[in-house]
């Protein structure tokens, strides 16, 4: 090789490892998307709540081991205690629970976190000034908190200590939330990103650009962001003890508990890289720059094959996989209202031939590597009322019934059926999956053409019911079905989560009584009849769930991903980086 | 010519009014819309009613657009709707990276192109001009796309020369991580350079002053490269004037794939999320550089031709 060439090889290698990482323990992930804030009343996407689950913690997190999931306390000593009416929860605050230390604290050092700042941080969701994403958790369901809301909203200035009859706080460490009506789900909510509790001396200090600047209770503190590269994350020396999770169950893999009972967090810091591009995260990922990624869906089929088995040189580089089973909903929507697809009427034999007509294997086998789990009804995998064997009775491919439903609408061979038009977005597979779509439908008698948005666009166009048809994937906020559910309650309709304007009146009833219900046989019998009836209406096809697979090097230990939350990265280890 | 100066630029003032316009009505008509972007997808009437007004969304369209016009008389576009910080700091962090991405592939295209541009036009016809056209056609043929991918893949990992992907903000630093995505633009920006500057320069040396100047006895490379490509000078400024504002805007699919935080990426990123503040305030950078760099063109017209007078 020309001395020039070595030189610039030995440029770039020495570049590799940052001398300044050498010796400790920093991981490095990426992330795909921009980080947008550091807010935690706008952590909404997937990149923000990972980084801010590094800084924030909010009351409660699942279980790092336990599958289904299991919540448990993370800034409170227990879980809380509910009253017999299920309208009370009475939570005490970790007496070691502080906040990092910082200049906005007296003396620069991180305080106690009080029940003040949990109460803080939930009215910061009703102030718009905040332009909160979050409010739907809260909204009509605290006692005075909406009226709160108002009141404030409309007023002069927002006042923090203006009371809310449904936060009660006993003391500095014991606090109540009185409800307008039993929540199951308040305890998913409160293990969300949204509800992180913050210090009001740091949201003072730094006023508008508090966004920029988090100071949490979390394991690390932000070092360094580069907006668009990277974001540099260091231990906080000042964090509680606590520990790595000891199994309560035989399912967990021995790797996963060896480490039961350690301190945590194991690393000395996060790196996470932000990756709009897949091919330059995978080549980071190849040469050991990266120690963890989210598999790019394009380069599945070079780390595994078709029975999700790692290919023979990833085995030899020591690289391990793990298959995360998202609580998922993918779909072909349908917007109700919509005169020839819509409607109870011949739209719903009409829906239902479309629906035979589609091959959602086909799908699965074209663009997800044969990975997904088709499904019956809007209950994903995993959740209560979910039923793997139960199939649409319209399942497709099903041509000769198709061809029969579609006649049964009015519309032998498609006779008489205008071109129907679905939305989607422009990115993606999504193009090529209309196409696949356009071509099935063709073989009986359907036309159909495909309209490609870019993503703003096309949330418009759902939001302000304008369009036939559409694609949408519904990643659940908690794991309870009434989160899927929701999204065909009639008072949901668009611009809220009800997409399709589905509305029936006896499924609206439903809804209403399951979503005051505690986990039972009965509310759950309750979920198997909405999703009953909504298979019966049809208002989507073609659902299906998906799995997302993390690869990550030999160097990473106790890595086990979840999307649900993202506050168990203290749990990771790494080996410490050398030259 | 400062009074040519001064008039040209307030020429310029109803074309940046037009750009404001268009850009105004194409948000309203195909872009999406920030509220529900924003929101997400739990928005309820009441909170898309009460972020509009937070926005200012909710005003009739033309007190929106007047809104608009103070924000570029002011130069302040208030805050992104995404990150809450001052439009100027999210355009002002991506000027440098962009620049030190742009600049340098500007300067190595257009001295290498020049180059090979002269030395086909003196060989024009010959098996050298050909072959040098034929690489340029081929060079300008392939997309920019397979450029970035491929190179990637060869030469950052493959052969590991350069860095993958990443940045540095200091300005030793970052030269590693600038390097191959700059190489990249050369090669891409040769093949038409070289084409284009080939053609203008294949016009001067037909005549008789180079003609004289070879009998005089000069060598070649002086012909060249002081007289022919002193009267090719006004097709190489008009040129290299008209990359002048996309030095600024960046390359967003260079600086997405490899990680530089420039102007390109905050474009896509406001695209993607309905950003509008961003959005116009980028329309309108451009739009300004647009008209400062056709005046500027026209000065530099009459420096590197005396025959050129501005009035």
């Amino acid at each position: 090789m020309r001395p020039w060439l070595l030189a610039l090889v030995a440029l770039a290698a020495c570049k590799r490892v940052d001398s300044a990482e050498v010796g400790k323990k920093v991981f490095h992930f990426a992330v795909r998307s921009q980080i947008a804030s550091f807010d935690p009343v706008h952590a909404s996407d997937e990149g923000t709540s990972i980084a801010q689950a590094l800084v924030y913690e909010p009351l409660l997190q699942y279980d790092y081991l336990e599958r289904p999931l299991v919540l448990r306390p993370l800034l409170l000593a227990a879980m809380p205690e509910v009253s017999e009416d299920q309208l009370e929860y009475t939570f005490t605050l970790a007496p070691d629970a502080r906040f990092a230390d910082h200049e906005a604290f007296a003396g620069g050092v991180g305080r106690t976190v009080t029940s003040t700042d949990v109460v803080y941080s939930f009215k910061r969701m009703a102030d718009p000034a905040n332009t909160p994403k979050g409010w739907w958790v809260f909204s009509e369901r605290i006692v005075g908190f909406d009226a709160y809301k108002k009141a404030q909203s409309a007023a002069e200035r927002f006042d923090y200590e203006a009371p809310v009859e449904g936060f009660v706080i006993h003391d500095e460490r014991r606090f109540t939330i009185r409800l307008t009506a039993p929540y199951p789900q308040l305890l998913y909510v409160l293990a969300m990103p949204y509800t992180a509790v913050v210090a009001k001396e740091v949201v003072e200090h730094y006023g508008e650009r508090f966004a920029r600047n988090p100071v949490g209770t979390g394991p690390f503190r932000l070092a360094r962001w580069a907006p668009g590269v990277e974001l540099d994350f260091v231990k906080n020396p000042t964090y509680r003890d606590a520990r790595y999770p000891t199994p309560t169950s035989d399912d967990v893999p021995s790797e996963l508990a060896a480490a039961a009972g350690q301190r945590v967090p194991f690393l000395d810091g996060v790196r996470l890289h932000i990756y709009p591009q897949e091919q330059p995260m995978w080549l980071k990922w190849r040469v050991g720059d990266l120690d963890a990624i989210l598999v790019p869906s394009d380069y599945q089929t070079a780390l595994f094959d078709r029975s999700q088995t790692l290919r023979p040189q990833f085995v030899e580089d020591g690289v391990s996989m793990y298959a995360y089973e998202r609580i998922d909903f993918v779909l072909r929507g349908v917007n109700m209202l919509d005169p020839i697809v819509g409607g109870f009427g011949r739209g719903k034999e009409l829906r239902k031939a479309l629906a035979a007509a589609y091959d959602v294997e086909e799908i699965g086998r074209a663009f997800y590597d044969d990975s997904i789990t088709p499904y019956a009804g809007p209950i994903p995998p995993g959740l209560a009322g979910h039923d793997p064997e139960l199939r649409e009775p319209y399942r497709g491919p099903n041509l000769p019934l198709a061809k029969a439903l579609l006649a049964e609408a009015g519309y032998p061979n498609g006779e008489g059926l205008p071109p129907l038009e679905i939305s989607l977005y422009r990115g993606g597979s999504s193009p090529e999956q209309g196409e696949m779509l356009r071509r099935q439908w063709s073989k009986i008698g359907v036309e159909l053409d495909v309209k490609l948005y870019s993503w703003p666009e096309l949330s418009r166009r759902v939001a302000q019911k304008q369009v036939q048809l559409f694609a949408l994937a519904w990643n659940s906020d908690y794991p309870d079905a009434e989160n899927n559910l929701a999204m065909f309650y009639g008072p949901n309709e668009a611009p809220g989560s009800n997409h399709f304007n589905y509305a029936r009146a006896e499924y609206d009833r439903l809804y209403e009584r399951v979503r005051v219900m505690s986990p039972s046989d009965e509310r759950t019998k309750l979920y198997e009849a909405m999703r009953d009836m909504v298979i019966e209406d049809a208002p989507y096809f073609g659902g299906f769930a998906r799995k997302r697979y993390y690869a990550y090097n030999r160097r990473v230990s106790n890595f086990r991903p979840d999307e649900t939350w993202w506050t168990w990265l203290k749990y990771v280890d790494v080996e410490a980086r050398r030259p | 010519m400062t009074r040519y100066v001064l008039r040209r630029l307030l020429h310029g003032v109803p074309i940046v009014l037009g750009v404001s316009v268009i850009t105004f009505l194409l948000f309203y008509v195909f872009g999406g819309d920030p509220v529900l972007q924003f929101l997400g997808r739990h928005a309820t009437p009441d909170q898309i009613a009460a972020l509009e007004r937070e926005y200012g969304l909710d005003a009739p369209l033309y007190i929106q657009y007047l809104a608009y016009l103070k924000e570029i008389a002011t130069l302040d576009f208030g805050l992104s709707f995404v990150t809450r910080e001052p439009v100027a700091d999210v355009l002002w962090r991506g000027v440098g990276p962009s620049l030190s991405l742009t600049v340098p592939a500007l300067f190595a295209t257009t001295i290498l192109s020049v180059s090979v541009a002269l030395i086909a036009a003196h060989f024009r016809g010959r098996p050298l001009d050909r072959s040098l056209m034929v690489l340029a056609v081929a060079g300008m043929s392939v997309s920019f796309l397979v450029y970035i991918v491929v190179g990637q893949y060869l030469l950052a990992f493959e052969w590991p020369l350069f860095h993958i992907h990443g940045y540095r903000p200091g300005l030793v630093e970052r030269w590693p991580y600038l390097s191959l995505p700059i190489l990249i633009l050369i090669v891409v920006g040769m093949g038409y350079d070289t084409r284009f500057y080939r053609s203008a320069i294949a016009e001067e040396v037909d005549k008789d002053y180079v003609t004289t100047a070879y009998a005089k006895g000069l060598g070649t490379p002086r012909v060249l490269f002081v007289h022919v490509l002193k009267n090719a000078m006004v097709p190489i400024v008009t040129r290299v004037m008209i990359s002048v504002p996309f030095l600024v805007t960046g390359s967003l699919l260079l600086e997405s794939f490899f990680g530089i935080p420039g102007l390109g990426g905050t474009l896509l990123d406001a695209l993607d999320t309905a950003d509008f503040p961003v959005i116009k305030a980028y329309t309108i950078l451009v739009s300004v550089l647009f008209v400062v760099t056709n005046v500027l063109t026209d000065v530099f017209y009459a420096w590197v031709d005396p025959r050129i007078r501005l009035s």
